[in-house]
Protein backbone atom coordinates (compact mmCIF):
# COMPACT_ATOMS: atom_id res chain seq x y z
CA UNK A 1 0.00 0.00 0.00
CA UNK A 2 1.66 3.28 -1.19
CA UNK A 3 2.58 5.74 2.20
CA UNK A 4 0.75 8.84 0.16
CA UNK A 5 -2.25 6.91 -0.06
CA UNK A 6 -2.84 6.97 3.41
CA UNK A 7 -4.41 9.62 5.75
CA UNK A 8 -3.23 8.42 9.90
CA UNK A 9 -6.51 8.84 11.60
CA UNK A 10 -4.86 8.24 15.15
CA UNK A 11 -1.49 8.78 15.37
CA UNK A 12 -1.03 6.42 18.93
CA UNK A 13 -0.93 2.84 18.96
CA UNK A 14 -3.70 0.41 19.55
CA UNK A 15 -2.66 -2.73 21.29
CA UNK A 16 -4.42 -6.21 20.78
CA UNK A 17 -2.58 -8.13 23.93
CA UNK A 18 -3.38 -11.72 22.76
CA UNK A 19 -2.52 -10.47 19.08
CA UNK A 20 -4.77 -11.48 16.34
CA UNK A 21 -6.07 -14.92 15.97
CA UNK A 22 -3.83 -16.98 14.21
CA UNK A 23 -1.47 -14.32 14.14
CA UNK A 24 -0.20 -14.04 17.95
CA UNK A 25 2.67 -11.94 17.42
CA UNK A 26 0.90 -9.31 15.68
CA UNK A 27 0.02 -7.03 18.22
CA UNK A 28 0.55 -3.39 17.82
CA UNK A 29 -1.35 -1.36 15.17
CA UNK A 30 -2.06 1.75 13.70
CA UNK A 31 -5.23 2.67 12.25
CA UNK A 32 -5.14 4.30 8.60
CA UNK A 33 -7.77 6.11 7.28
CA UNK A 34 -7.87 6.13 3.59
CA UNK A 35 -9.26 8.94 0.89
CA UNK A 36 -12.04 7.81 -0.55
CA UNK A 37 -13.01 4.46 0.38
CA UNK A 38 -15.08 3.02 3.83
CA UNK A 39 -12.24 0.53 4.03
CA UNK A 40 -9.35 1.59 6.96
CA UNK A 41 -5.89 -0.50 7.14
CA UNK A 42 -5.03 -1.77 10.28
CA UNK A 43 -1.29 -1.86 9.75
CA UNK A 44 0.44 -4.09 12.08
CA UNK A 45 3.80 -2.29 13.89
CA UNK A 46 5.21 -5.28 14.87
CA UNK A 47 5.33 -7.32 11.56
CA UNK A 48 6.67 -5.80 8.37
CA UNK A 49 4.20 -5.79 5.92
CA UNK A 50 1.08 -7.17 7.79
CA UNK A 51 -1.91 -5.16 7.50
CA UNK A 52 -5.78 -6.00 7.78
CA UNK A 53 -8.25 -3.76 5.51
CA UNK A 54 -11.29 -3.22 7.81
CA UNK A 55 -14.60 -1.59 7.82
CA UNK A 56 -17.16 -0.93 9.79
CA UNK A 57 -19.65 -3.63 10.76
CA UNK A 58 -22.78 -1.92 9.44
CA UNK A 59 -21.76 -1.54 6.24
CA UNK A 60 -22.58 -5.14 5.60
CA UNK A 61 -25.23 -5.51 8.92
CA UNK A 62 -27.15 -2.25 9.47
CA UNK A 63 -28.46 -3.98 12.87
CA UNK A 64 -25.23 -5.34 13.78
CA UNK A 65 -25.56 -4.85 17.47
CA UNK A 66 -23.41 -8.18 18.75
CA UNK A 67 -23.58 -8.97 22.65
CA UNK A 68 -19.91 -8.85 24.25
CA UNK A 69 -19.57 -10.69 27.54
CA UNK A 70 -18.61 -9.71 30.65
CA UNK A 71 -15.04 -10.79 30.44
CA UNK A 72 -14.63 -9.21 27.24
CA UNK A 73 -15.54 -5.82 29.04
CA UNK A 74 -13.16 -6.73 31.42
CA UNK A 75 -10.51 -7.45 29.42
CA UNK A 76 -10.65 -4.57 27.60
CA UNK A 77 -10.81 -2.33 30.92
CA UNK A 78 -14.33 -1.28 29.95
CA UNK A 79 -16.99 0.92 32.51
CA UNK A 80 -20.23 0.12 32.25
CA UNK A 81 -21.60 1.37 28.91
CA UNK A 82 -18.54 2.81 27.75
CA UNK A 83 -18.77 2.90 24.03
CA UNK A 84 -16.46 0.62 21.73
CA UNK A 85 -15.20 0.66 18.24
CA UNK A 86 -15.59 -2.64 16.12
CA UNK A 87 -14.35 -3.17 12.98
CA UNK A 88 -14.72 -6.18 11.21
CA UNK A 89 -11.53 -8.04 9.25
CA UNK A 90 -12.26 -7.56 5.11
CA UNK A 91 -10.88 -9.95 2.45
CA UNK A 92 -11.68 -9.39 -0.98
CA UNK A 93 -13.60 -11.82 -3.12
CA UNK A 94 -14.32 -12.06 -6.77
CA UNK A 95 -18.00 -10.83 -6.14
CA UNK A 96 -16.77 -8.26 -3.81
CA UNK A 97 -15.47 -7.26 -0.54
CA UNK A 98 -16.70 -9.26 2.23
CA UNK A 99 -16.58 -8.48 6.34
CA UNK A 100 -15.95 -11.05 9.11
CA UNK A 101 -18.69 -10.55 11.45
CA UNK A 102 -18.22 -13.45 13.64
CA UNK A 103 -15.04 -12.01 14.86
CA UNK A 104 -15.02 -8.89 15.17
CA UNK A 105 -12.18 -6.31 16.39
CA UNK A 106 -13.02 -4.53 19.62
CA UNK A 107 -11.30 -1.76 20.40
CA UNK A 108 -11.45 0.26 23.47
CA UNK A 109 -10.79 3.82 22.04
CA UNK A 110 -10.19 5.69 25.00
CA UNK A 111 -7.48 3.12 26.70
CA UNK A 112 -6.24 2.10 22.89
CA UNK A 113 -6.64 -1.67 23.81
CA UNK A 114 -8.24 -3.86 21.79
CA UNK A 115 -9.31 -7.52 20.99
CA UNK A 116 -10.35 -10.23 18.75
CA UNK A 117 -13.59 -11.85 18.99
CA UNK A 118 -15.35 -14.83 18.45
CA UNK A 119 -18.71 -14.23 19.23
CA UNK A 120 -20.61 -17.10 20.61
CA UNK A 121 -23.75 -15.94 17.99
CA UNK A 122 -23.47 -18.15 14.89
CA UNK A 123 -26.18 -15.55 13.33
CA UNK A 124 -23.05 -13.40 12.44
CA UNK A 125 -21.38 -15.00 9.54
CA UNK A 126 -17.62 -15.41 9.26
CA UNK A 127 -18.18 -13.89 5.22
CA UNK A 128 -21.08 -11.23 4.86
CA UNK A 129 -21.18 -9.18 1.93
CA UNK A 130 -20.47 -5.63 2.10
CA UNK A 131 -23.05 -3.63 0.45
CA UNK A 132 -21.96 -2.05 -2.72
CA UNK A 133 -21.94 2.08 -2.47
CA UNK B 1 0.08 -35.45 23.40
CA UNK B 2 -1.86 -36.64 26.98
CA UNK B 3 -3.82 -39.33 26.36
CA UNK B 4 -6.26 -40.66 29.05
CA UNK B 5 -8.91 -42.90 28.89
CA UNK B 6 -12.65 -41.58 30.62
CA UNK B 7 -15.79 -43.16 30.36
CA UNK B 8 -18.92 -41.61 30.08
CA UNK B 9 -19.65 -38.94 33.08
CA UNK B 10 -15.71 -38.45 34.46
CA UNK B 11 -13.66 -36.01 33.75
CA UNK B 12 -10.86 -34.54 33.11
CA UNK B 13 -9.71 -31.26 35.45
CA UNK B 14 -7.10 -29.00 33.90
CA UNK B 15 -5.09 -26.57 35.87
CA UNK B 16 -7.16 -25.11 38.76
CA UNK B 17 -10.36 -24.04 36.78
CA UNK B 18 -10.99 -26.13 34.22
CA UNK B 19 -13.12 -29.22 33.81
CA UNK B 20 -14.24 -31.21 31.52
CA UNK B 21 -16.48 -33.85 31.64
CA UNK B 22 -17.66 -36.59 29.30
CA UNK B 23 -21.57 -36.16 28.95
CA UNK B 24 -22.50 -38.45 26.11
CA UNK B 25 -20.30 -41.51 24.08
CA UNK B 26 -22.58 -42.91 21.22
CA UNK B 27 -21.53 -44.35 17.32
CA UNK B 28 -22.30 -41.19 15.65
CA UNK B 29 -19.43 -38.74 18.25
CA UNK B 30 -18.57 -37.81 21.82
CA UNK B 31 -20.63 -35.56 23.77
CA UNK B 32 -18.18 -33.00 25.61
CA UNK B 33 -19.05 -30.79 28.86
CA UNK B 34 -17.07 -27.87 29.88
CA UNK B 35 -16.92 -25.92 32.63
CA UNK B 36 -14.58 -22.94 32.95
CA UNK B 37 -13.81 -18.95 34.27
CA UNK B 38 -15.70 -17.05 31.59
CA UNK B 39 -12.00 -15.74 30.68
CA UNK B 40 -10.97 -18.56 29.22
CA UNK B 41 -12.41 -19.77 24.97
CA UNK B 42 -13.78 -22.68 24.55
CA UNK B 43 -15.00 -23.25 20.86
CA UNK B 44 -14.74 -25.96 18.29
CA UNK B 45 -11.14 -26.10 16.60
CA UNK B 46 -12.93 -25.65 12.96
CA UNK B 47 -14.09 -21.76 13.86
CA UNK B 48 -10.82 -20.53 15.32
CA UNK B 49 -9.08 -22.14 12.25
CA UNK B 50 -11.70 -20.28 10.57
CA UNK B 51 -11.07 -16.80 11.84
CA UNK B 52 -7.19 -17.28 11.53
CA UNK B 53 -7.78 -18.10 8.06
CA UNK B 54 -9.72 -15.42 6.96
CA UNK B 55 -6.71 -12.81 9.41
CA UNK B 56 -4.23 -14.36 7.03
CA UNK B 57 -6.23 -13.68 3.72
CA UNK B 58 -7.20 -9.99 4.50
CA UNK B 59 -3.77 -9.57 5.36
CA UNK B 60 -2.22 -10.90 1.82
CA UNK B 61 -4.61 -9.14 0.06
CA UNK B 62 -2.79 -5.95 0.89
CA UNK B 63 0.41 -7.02 0.83
CA UNK B 64 -0.17 -8.40 -2.91
CA UNK B 65 -2.65 -5.97 -4.68
CA UNK B 66 -2.66 -2.56 -2.82
CA UNK B 67 -4.81 -1.23 -5.54
CA UNK B 68 -7.59 -3.33 -5.14
CA UNK B 69 -8.57 -2.15 -1.72
CA UNK B 70 -10.47 0.51 -3.28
Amino acid sequence: MPAEALVTAEDTEIRFEEGIIGVPRARRFELLERQDSPIRVLRCLDIEGFALPVIDPRLADTTYQPVLGPHVQEALLLEAGEPVLLLAVTTLEPTGPVANLRAPLVINVRRRIAKQVILDDRAYPLRAPVAAR
Amino acid sequence: MLVLSRKQNESIVVGNSVRITVVEVSASGVRLGFEAPPEISIYREEIHLEIARANRAAADVTKSEPAALK
